[in-house]
């Protein structure tokens, strides 16, 4: 064996064996084929080898003394390939260092000695990976199998255009009988199952197919009654490539949809109908940026600082403190402030926010909406506006104002009212069992008519009647009201307004009176007039005598008129009355001595007084002291007789000399005896002495001897 | 007024003016009427009526101290016919008066006469 070894190593073909990259050896067989002492003697084996398989030279050695374990193995394969002179292919794993080897078994024959050649490949990477790739296609088929989405390979079949108009089913998933309703498709065409299948489907299947550009779609299907959500992608390395689609059956959804959409565009229509505005803040609700609804504030664009740029200065501070209670309370707020924008637009806003918390339970965000309030703002600030004006206008006006609820008997009484019902304001609670019990019993039953007339006409209340207070006073109200009815015609509401009439009644009536008065005197005077003129014409021969006298009486007369006219109403005081006629008789001081205490007269008795000391002092000038160097005391006293006060008034001259003695009863001294008692019913006497004249007027003051007194009359009654 | 329309007659004057009392009775007692009374304030009657009858009355309304409405009524109540004399106007009478004559004063003497000649029947 040595020498064949030898010749096998010497030679270029030994040479050329051993240079070989690959691991190699050339192996024979000695023995009985299948017997007991069957064995294989390494030939030759070349350095590569050796190295794969960790040996030294093991030429000359045999397989049984290398390989105990596995040699019988091997000797089966080496004999069979020796059998069958063709080469063979074994791929086996070393028990010892686990490599999996390649081993090319190639017979040789020179002459009829025969051998093998074996060449061994280190495969264990290359093994492995075909390993794990086979792993890999499993797990795959297991998820696609797995996976609820239906999934196939489909080899895409064109028509004569380059148009694809069917596919054939390579591969599926088990899901993809529930996606798509189709059952055992491997191997079949999608027209086999419907023959109505739309063009669309496989138009873009082949599509992908030569463009390789893989594409996602929902598509609708109304030859299989659904709907799919597709992902097809090319698979191969060229086109036409194969299509793997993923895909789902969304038909429920697709079915959802229309209904989602409405709502949706309910929602919206919602939105930009209202006039909010939403919006979306910062944690600390210093950013805002508008998220939908009306562009109240014209172009917010980013967030920004909204205090700052929209709410008007006057509540920035106000607004602040709103948001930061919100904040720190982790609350929603809301709150109305005023607003401006860039443009100069003004208005009022109601802005409500809403917290949001993130999973760590802080606040992440606010969400908020803003409602354009300047219609309403101004209408509530024109009716607290209108309000005040009328509650201001009505107490300077004394109007007392009612609201009566006909329907709940609520009722609402002005501070006025309740002062004109004779009750301090809030006293009580309105109603209309209070009012009507306060109307004077006799004007009762006519009130309530009025009223029930006004409600079911439709005319306004129009009424005036009393009002009677606890205290017994009893006030004239003039009053107007008006019923408000609903869409049925029902009365719910009536509104008034009445005003105290008892002052503007009293000066009417006093109007009247004053105006009867003085038809009364203007009669009276004219009678008294003829009366005077009559009883002064015998007492006088000539014209110019009565002429005078007549003058004198009537500028007398006049001169009561005039006082009382200018005090109507008052009491005319005595001693003036006497000083005043001396002073129109050119009466010096020195000449008349007046003392009396005060006594007021009344009117009747003053006209009367004021004649007699007129025709005392003419018949003095005339006859005595005045026309002389004479001497007048006039001195009254004053006190109670029988119950009555009388005043007692003396008229007394000091004359030296009488010019002529008096005789007959003239117009003064019947004034004085005859008038003052029957008028006054007093005395009067007009005596004339040596030293002079002497008259004494006595009569009771009595009260309210005039109508025009009357006004001190208490409270009016018709 | 020579006529003595009223002779014999029993009259009585309630009136406070002096002047006018006096051209009253003046007048009256002219026309041959006996004026048993004048007077400023009301009288009692009844005292007047047992001194003689009383067949008619000219009465001032307002005496100052007070109205005559009172004694008019007892007039009226005893049939002794009166006639108002009054500075005011007649629509200050209270209905139940109403229908009584009313002169206004200044008075018109023969108009008072012809009112009074007729009511006392002669």
């Amino acid at each position: 064996m040595g020498d064949k070894q030898q010749d096998f190593g010497e030679g270029l073909f030994g040479a050329a064996f051993m240079a070989l990259q690959d691991a190699a050896s050339i192996i024979e067989p000695f023995g009985q084929l299948g017997g007991p002492d069957r064995d294989w003697r390494y030939l030759a084996v070349n350095p590569a080898l050796q190295e794969l398989l960790d040996v030294g030279d093991v030429t000359g050695q045999t397989l049984r003394h290398h390989f105990p374990d596995n040699f019988e193995k091997w000797t089966d394969d080496l004999e069979r390939v020796l059998a069958s002179n063709a080469s063979e292919v074994i791929i086996r794993q070393r028990t010892i260092s686990s490599r999996v080897l390649e081993v090319t078994l190639t017979p040789l024959a020179m002459g009829d000695r025969k051998a093998i050649m074996t060449r061994t490949r280190d495969i264990t990477r290359e093994h492995s990976d075909s390993q794990k790739r086979r792993e890999a296609d499993a797990r795959y088929k297991l998820l696609f199998d797995s996976i609820d989405q239906g999934f196939c390979i489909l080899e895409v079949l064109f028509d004569a255009e380059g148009r694809g108009n069917d596919y054939v089913f390579v591969e599926a998933n088990g899901a993809l009988a529930a996606q798509s309703g189709l059952e055992d498709v491997v191997g079949k065409r999608m027209r086999e199952f419907h023959p109505d299948i739309e063009d669309y489907w496989p138009n873009v299947y082949g599509r992908i197919a030569l463009s390789g550009v893989s594409e996602r779609f929902e598509g609708q299907s109304m030859a299989m009654g659904r709907w799919f959500d597709v992902f097809a992608f090319p698979i191969g390395e060229q086109a036409p490539y194969r299509i793997g689609v993923l895909f789902s059956d969304v038909s429920a959804r697709k079915e959802m949809e229309p209904t989602l959409v409405r709502s949706e565009n309910r929602l919206h229509s919602l939105i930009e109908a209202s006039s909010d505005l939403m919006f979306q803040m910062n944690a600390d609700a210093t950013l805002m940026e508008q998220v939908g609804g009306k562009p109240l504030l014209g172009n917010v664009g980013a967030a920004s600082n909204w205090i700052e740029r929209f709410v008007a200065e006057i509540d920035r501070v106000r607004v602040q403190q709103v948001v930061d209670d919100g904040i720190q309370r982790r609350q929603p707020f809301e709150i109305e402030h005023r607003f401006q924008t860039a443009d100069g637009t003004a208005g009022w806003f109601d802005t409500r926010a809403v917290p949001v918390f993130g999973e760590d339970g802080a606040i992440a965000e606010w969400f908020g909406m803003a409602t354009d309030i300047t219609a309403r703002r101004r209408v509530e600030q024109q009716l607290s506006h209108g309000t005040q004006m009328l509650r201001v206008a009505s107490e300077i006006g004394k109007v007392g104002l009612w609201e009566w609820n006909v329907v709940t008997g609520e009722m609402t009484w002005s501070d006025e009212h309740y002062r004109m019902e004779g009750y301090a304001v809030g006293e009580v609670i309105p109603s209309y069992e209070l009012w009507i019990e306060r109307v004077h019993p006799e004007d009762r039953a006519a009130t309530e008519v009025k009223i029930a007339k006004a409600m079911a006409s439709g005319k306004d209340y129009v009424h005036e009647y009393r009002v009677s207070h606890p205290t017994g006073d009893i006030r004239w109200v003039s009053a107007r009201g008006r019923f408000l009815y609903d869409e049925h015609g029902q009365p719910v509401r009536m509104l008034g307004a009445m005003v105290d009439t008892t002052e503007r009644r009293r000066e009417e009536e006093w109007q009247k009176l004053l105006v009867a008065e003085l038809q009364h005197r203007v009669r009276n005077l004219i009678s008294m007039v003829r009366s005077v003129a009559r009883l002064s014409a015998p007492s006088h021969r000539n014209v110019d005598d009565y002429v005078d006298h007549l003058i004198g009486r009537l500028q007398a007369m006049g001169r009561t008129q005039s006082t009382l006219t200018r005090s109507p109403g008052r009491d005319v005081d005595l001693s003036e009355l006497v000083r005043e006629e001396l002073l129109v008789h050119a009466a010096r001081d020195d000449q008349a001595f007046v003392e009396g205490p005060i006594v007021a007269l009344s009117p009747h008795a003053a006209e009367i007084v004021t004649l007699a000391i007129h025709e005392l002092a003419t018949n003095s000038i005339k006859y005595g002291a005045l026309g002389d160097a004479g001497y007048i005391r006039i001195t009254w006293t004053n006190e109670v007789k029988g119950g009555k006060n009388w005043v007692s008034l003396k008229w007394q001259e000091t004359s030296p000399a009488r010019k002529k003695k008096q005789g007959r009863r003239g117009f003064g001294r019947k004034l004085i005896e005859e008038r003052l008692p029957y008028e006054l019913h007093g005395t009067g006497t007009f005596t004339v002495h040596d030293t002079g004249v002497l008259a004494q007027l006595e009569f009771p003051l009595t009260d309210a001897p005039s109508i025009l007194e009357t006004r001190s009359v208490g409270p009016y009654r018709p | 007024m020579t006529d003595k329309t009223l002779s014999g007659c029993r009259i009585i004057i309630v009136e406070d003016d002096y002047y006018q009392a006096h051209d009253s009775k003046q007048m009256l007692e002219e026309a041959g009427a006996a004026v048993i009374l004048v007077s400023s304030v009301v009288p009692d009657l009844a005292e007047l009526q047992s001194e003689g009858r009383i067949d008619a009355a000219l009465i001032d309304i307002n005496l100052g101290q007070g109205l005559t409405l009172d004694f008019a009524r007892l007039l009226r109540e005893k049939a002794i016919p009166f006639v108002f004399l009054t500075g005011y106007d007649a629509g200050m009478l209270p209905e139940d008066l109403a229908d009584i004559p009313c002169i206004s004063k200044p008075a018109d003497g023969a108009r008072v006469l012809a009112t009074l000649t007729l009511l006392a029947g002669r």
